[in-house]
């Protein structure tokens, strides 16, 4: 504990601001600060570091791994979806000539990963319209 | 038109950035078919191997730390699952365990270490670690019941001068979570924490950090929690008979539970390639301090673990280490030149106790500087543990 009675007299005596480059440094901060603390400009920074600092207090490691899962989930996708078309992409341009419908539907029957990866397409389109469903159901049902 | 073919060894963090940020940085060569990324690996998962340390205490499971290893790769890598018997690095081969021999014109090993608890005589009987799942979960055990007695904690060094442990922060910051633990299960009081450190910790002596910053502070903060410490304590042997480790320094300690460090070698495969100097059988692989290529053979690269140098053998190296090589094999294959270098940054979040953290970063020329541990340091840690960290396998972050 200080026991300075004053902050002139805490700022007069502190050991890290009692040499020239810090006083330097000081007086060039407060010059740029005066204005915008005659202009009231900080409240809202005051405010802002106040709720920012309020969230920090709220949050726990429960909500920390939920929105860390969540990032992971997002990245995941992200990396797998661009990746995949980048590679899908790249296979499409280096075809010196474009398969027919009928060929690509032949490749469709007969590979298997294209059958599972279309799955997975048609399973995502009955989640999808599964939802809906229910929200149709809802609207009809009314209050 | 031949294909240069790049290989990594290993599918740990290092090996995993290093072929995706690879097949990012080479990618003009690969899509016109001049270039071929492969990563072998003989696990088909990727495990968090850092957060072992949390199993435990019994904050994470084994499903929360490990995802298919083909889930974190690019598209363009060619994913072998396969076992390196041998690395002949004078004819640029390796063989694996299938039988194949791959001819490679530039390498990545990244093949991490093995934790070798028997080379110190009764230590695998008797003590434990959190280096590996199986084992923490031991630990797990012991600790969830212990109620009085004394948790003896020790750290081994590799006998390779100037070369640490794995993760160096890791006895500390278990030491800690250690003690909130038997906090929160109502028994600290019953229970002594003796938190220990060898005569020899790299250029360190009787010190309780391997470097000087943290290890002045250490003190302080032990004694704020009651954990006692002690200098000068290298295990030599362990009788589980009596549950007794004794020290190279002479002394001898009762333990109810030995949570040491233990000690760590190369795998089987650069042991046995007859390239390695170091002492002790450890095997790691004489790497250039700047450039990281295996000393005498320019086109193999070494990162991770498995090098000589005097650099944490910890994921958040094998960060700053995985550019630099991609940046050199890329200025090999287009220029013919070398063109980064490792200026051994390191950096990480160590965890002080479950609800702190402390951010730290260190190089070549700069020890850690010890900052306040703070709430938002462990938000910061947890949030890598549980999210940041499957980005930074990917090569996004």
């Amino acid at each position: 504990m200080t026991d300075k009675t004053s902050i002139t007299e805490l700022v007069r005596d502190h050991p890290m601001l009692n040499n020239p480059g810090a006083l330097k440094g000081l007086d060039a901060l407060l010059e740029r600060i005066a204005p915008l603390l005659a202009a009231q400009r900080f409240d809202n920074i005051v405010d802002l570091l106040s709720a920012v600092s309020d969230v920090i207090n709220m949050a726990d490691n429960a909500m920390v791994e939920k929105l860390a899962h969540d990032y992971e989930g997002l990245i995941a996708a992200v990396f797998s979806l661009t990746g995949a078309m980048r590679h899908a992409s790249d296979q499409a341009a280096r075809s010196e000539t474009l398969p027919s419908l009928w060929q690509i539907i032949k490749r469709l029957n007969s590979d298997e990963d294209m059958r599972r990866g279309l799955l997975v397409a048609v399973n995502m389109l009955a989640l999808l319209g599964r939802n809906v469903q229910r929200e149709r159901e809802l609207m009809q049902a009314g209050d | 038109m031949s294909v240069k073919d790049v290989i990594v060894v290993g599918g740990g963090i290092g090996g995993t950035m290093t072929a995706n940020n690879l097949v990012n940085k080479l990618y003009p060569e690969i899509r016109a078919g001049k270039v071929r990324v492969s990563l072998i690996s003989n696990d088909p998962w990727h495990w968090y191997k850092p957060a072992f340390m949390y199993v435990a205490f019994g904050k994470t499971y084994k499903d929360e730390l490990r995802r298919p290893l083909h889930t974190l790769l690019a598209p363009e890598v060619n994913l072998l699952l396969d076992h390196v018997q041998g690395f002949d690095f004078k004819a640029s081969r390796l063989r694996l365990k299938s039988g194949k021999d791959h001819q490679y014109d530039y390498l990545v090993v990244s093949t991490g270490c093995v934790p070798s608890p028997e080379r110190i005589p009764g230590l695998k009987e008797a003590g434990d670690h959190f280096y590996q799942h199986d084992p923490a979960m031991q630990l797990f055990e012991k600790l969830r019941v212990i109620e009085k007695g004394r948790v003896f904690i020790g750290v081994t060094f590799p006998k390779t001068p100037n070369v640490p442990h794995q993760c160096g922060i890791a006895p500390m910051e278990t030491t800690l979570m250690l003690d909130e633990y038997l906090r929160q299960r109502g028994v600290r009081d019953q229970v002594e924490i003796v938190y220990t450190y060898p005569t020899v910790a790299q250029l360190m002596r009787n010190c309780l950090f391997l470097q000087r910053p943290v290890g002045e502070v250490l003190p302080s903060v032990f004694e704020a929690r009651g954990i006692k410490h002690q200098t000068g304590f290298t295990l030599k042997e362990v009788d589980p008979g009596r549950k007794v480790a004794i020290s190279e320094e002479g002394q001898e300690v009762e333990f109810d539970v030995l949570m040491q460090t233990p000690p760590i070698r190369a795998v089987d495969a650069v042991l046995d390639s007859g390239v390695s100097q170091a002492p002790n059988n450890e095997g790691w692989l004489p790497t250039n301090r700047q450039t990281l290529q295996l000393e005498g053979y320019d086109n193999v690269f070494v990162m991770g673990d498995t090098v000589d140098l005097p650099v944490s053998k910890a994921g958040g190296t094998c960060h700053n280490q995985s550019p630099v090589i991609v940046n050199n094999i890329a200025g090999l294959l287009r220029l013919g030149r070398l063109v980064a270098e490792f200026d051994g940054k390191v950096q990480a979040i160590a965890q002080m106790g479950f609800s702190t953290g402390m951010p730290l970063w260190y190089d070549y020329g700069e020890d850690v500087m010890p900052l306040p541990a703070t709430k938002i340091g462990s938000m910061m840690r947890n949030g890598f543990n549980r999210g940041v960290y499957w980005g930074v396998a990917r090569g996004m972050v």
